[in-house]
């Protein structure tokens, strides 16, 4: 007998919902050790070492986030990776791959080490990062990408970080493409978008900012999927915020591209018309475009079509206390993640098995998980949530360094109540 | 109300102005109070003895980021006449320039008992930054945001129509150049279409036009020959040099031919139409010399409102800011 009482717990009782394995009712889980062992009933001999009682709550695959910054190392006045991570467990996510803009740049494999060292010594969430495409992300020569690779990188990504010439783009693409590597990229045709703090149109006119077009953003876009089309790599199109961008990843999957995408969940909920106030938590990258576009993004998630990243950016308070385009763009949003995703299914604006594919399968898909989800054998990577519960969070109780978070106060519908993460329980409320 | 609303934020419980960011939001019966305190000063500028105690003991701090000699001595000159203890900040030169953030400069001079800002800034919302976060009592005045809004200038210039043209209604008012850039223009068209103006319109290249400006009300013309069709008023904005290298104008001398106000195309406006500028003018750039010195020009007229225009936001902010047991 191979069961160990202090490694086992059962799940019991929870509406297990996973839509990319068909689970959607009430049955228990078993895990042993890191792993799920069984689904409904308890295999011969199994001795609970922990009982959850999820009775009433939905228990979901653990979530993904393909877009968080973790401020380590370099930026720790704006958070640390274990304020962050533990900010993520607290909405349900148990992997998160951060952003390769730490300092120095996530361009070697002795800072990809490191952060993941950090990320385990917290215990919270795993971590694997996003190596930087270009070295130093400076857009002109490539990073080690195959050192990378091996260093735990899941993907390689340039972000929204300008690229010196297409020939740049070509050769990164071409180089990835013969490993097999994922390209990561938030295209922006930064001559385009010059000086734009918010999107161009009548809000930004009204207000006196500089706006960014969106051929600031499509025309770069269209570029990338030419050149991924050409090298057969592997690209995820991260934090799209138009409808003309979807169709346009939505047309090239249609002609055979290897394209993936992701929205920011902020821009699940603000638009344009959030930045009359000048409130610079609204100051975003990418930008809020139009209610348009957020029916649009809101529409693709629900049909499976895009998956949803946190872009997560925790700043120091300084960074947020400046008039709107002096302020630095971003918003810390671990710590409300789960409550307003879940709080959009109570809106009706997502289902939920759009909310939780997006921030489940959608992105395991991307990163090329293979045993991921709530299934037999997997990592016991979960999330138990009460939809009918309240996410509130105030500064005093939020774990993420960054206090830029413009949730706070609010009652959103639906709490997390438990994460497990490769079978640990690493919150709990 | 909500509190980041841009048009609310400048008023106290009693719906009177407390700070003076935008014209945008604010009530015909506000800019017309505005016009009238702003008139009855005018009187007072006549006489010899120019000032009067209404601000006295106060302390008002010029606040300037963005250098300005001239809105800045009318404000000065508008705080002096008022009574109030002025302080001269060139900020462009000192603290900020050490790395001093904006908050940290504005909690010094907090400390040292301010009562109102008087703020000019190359941010779009850097007032309404300010507002948000000033100590309650110290009123705000607005001096020119980035592009977003320059409201005093906008309202001398009300001034300056009401009392050349009589009144707004069925007025045709044509602004012309440089819009993109314009925190002038921007204040011009809200205070123009809250007083009754018939119509707004902008005219300049594409380039040089806002996105969705007819948003605003006002209506956008490429073409300067149609656009002064029926106009009584028509407001030249100044040109910066520098829009000549940033790929929005081919030329000085194609910007003249085609929007440059001379003679001839001023006689396609009203035969009465007033000629306007916020200043300071470029000759020959955007306004032939004939027409700003010429007998329709109130150009100076303007200047001389600028100081009765400030005197009057002034009073009025720093009295909506009173407390109670004050007023």
């Amino acid at each position: 007998m191979k069961v160990h009482p202090q490694h086992t717990i059962c799940i019991q009782g929870g509406h297990v919902f996973d839509p990319a394995q068909g689970l959607d009712g009430v049955m228990d889980i078993f895990i042993e050790n890191d792993a799920i062992v069984a689904l409904g009933t308890a295999p011969q001999g199994f001795m609970a070492g922990e009982t959850i009682q999820a009775k009433g709550q939905h228990v979901f695959p653990g979530f993904i986030d393909t877009s968080g910054f973790l401020a380590e190392p370099g930026f720790n006045q704006k958070g640390t990776i274990e304020k962050e991570t533990q900010a993520a467990a607290r909405s349900g996510i148990t992997l998160i791959c951060s952003t390769p803009n730490t300092k120095p740049v996530v361009d070697s494999s002795a800072v990809a080490a490191l952060i993941q060292d950090k990320a385990k010594q917290a215990g919270y969430c795993q971590v694997k990062p996003f190596g930087a495409l270009t070295a130093g992300l400076e857009g002109e020569q490539l990073s080690n990408m195959h050192g990378l690779k091996e260093a735990g990188c899941k993907a390689l990504s340039q972000m929204g970080y300008p690229f010196k010439d297409a020939r740049v783009i070509k050769q990164c693409y071409h180089y990835a493409a013969g490993f097999d590597i994922t390209v990561v990229v938030t295209p922006k045709d930064h001559a385009l978008a010059q000086g734009g703090c918010m999107a161009e149109g009548s809000t930004s006119t009204r207000l006196g900012l500089a706006g960014i077009a969106e051929s600031a953003e499509t025309s770069a876009l269209a570029q990338h999927i030419i050149l991924a089309k050409e090298t057969g790599v592997k690209l995820h199109v991260s934090r799209i915020n138009s409808a003309t961008a979807l169709n346009m990843i939505l047309d090239a999957q249609q002609k055979g591209v290897r394209i993936s995408a992701d929205v920011a969940l902020g821009n699940l909920v603000y638009t344009n018309e959030d930045c009359i106030g000048y409130d610079s938590l609204m100051h975003v990258v990418p930008v809020y475009r139009s209610e348009q576009d957020r029916q649009a993004l809101l529409n693709a998630v629900n049909q499976g079509q895009i998956g949803i990243c946190s872009n997560h950016m925790p700043h120091d308070l300084a960074a947020k206390m400046a008039p709107f385009a002096a302020s630095e763009p971003g918003i810390s949003t671990y710590d409300t993640f789960a409550g307003v995703l879940l709080d959009l299914v109570a809106k009706g604006e997502l289902t939920l098995e759009g909310a939780i594919q997006a921030v489940a399968s959608q992105p395991a898909n991307v990163l090329g998980i293979k045993r991921s989800g709530i299934q037999l054998e997997a990592q016991a990577n979960l999330c138990i949530a009460d939809l009918n519960a309240a996410t509130q969070v105030t500064e005093q109780t939020m774990a993420s360094g960054g206090a830029n978070n413009p949730w706070l106060e609010q009652r959103l519908k639906g709490a997390v109540t438990c994460t497990i993460n490769g079978g640990h329980i690493v919150f709990r409320s | 109300m909500n509190p980041l609303d841009p048009s609310q934020i400048q008023l106290n419980e009693e719906g009177r102005l407390k700070h003076f960011l935008t014209t945008e939001g604010l009530s015909k019966d506000i800019l017309t109070e505005i016009l009238d305190t702003a008139d009855s000063f005018i009187s007072t500028q006549e006489r010899s003895v120019k000032t009067v105690p209404l601000l006295r003991g106060k302390t008002v701090v010029n606040l300037f980021f963005e250098n300005s000699t001239r809105t800045r001595s009318t404000f000065e000159l508008a705080a002096k006449r008022l009574s109030a203890n002025i302080l001269n900040l060139d900020i462009a030169r000192s603290a900020t320039s050490k790395g001093e953030t904006l908050m940290d400069t504005l909690w010094n001079l907090e400390s040292m008992y301010s009562d109102m800002f008087v703020v000019r800034h190359a941010d779009s919302g850097a007032a309404h930054f300010i507002a948000q976060h000033v100590t309650p009592n110290v009123a705000v005045i607005n001096a020119g945001d980035g592009r977003h809004a320059h409201p005093t200038q906008a309202m001398l210039d009300m001034l300056t129509i009401r009392r050349e043209k009589g009144g707004f209604e069925n007025l045709c008012v044509a602004i012309v150049g440089d819009i993109l850039h314009s925190r002038v223009a921007r204040s011009q068209i809200y205070a123009l279409k809250t007083l009754g103006a018939a119509e707004v319109r902008v005219i300049g290249p594409n380039t040089l036009l806002p996105v969705d400006i007819e948003a605003l009300g006002a209506k956008a013309y490429n073409n300067m020959q149609q656009g002064l069709k029926g106009v009584d008023v028509v407001v030249m904005l100044r040109l910066q040099k520098e829009r000549m290298q940033n790929a929005l104008l081919p030329s000085e001398s194609e910007f003249y031919r085609l929007y440059g106000l001379n003679r001839d195309k001023l006689a396609i406006a009203n035969p009465d139409a007033i000629v306007m500028h916020p200043g300071p003018i470029n000759r020959g750039v955007e306004i032939e010399s004939a027409v700003a010195d010429g007998p329709q020009s109130v150009i100076l007229k303007q200047v001389s409102n600028g100081i009765p225009m400030r005197m009057a936001v002034m009073a009025m902010a720093m009295g909506g800011q009173q407390r109670k047991e004050e007023a």
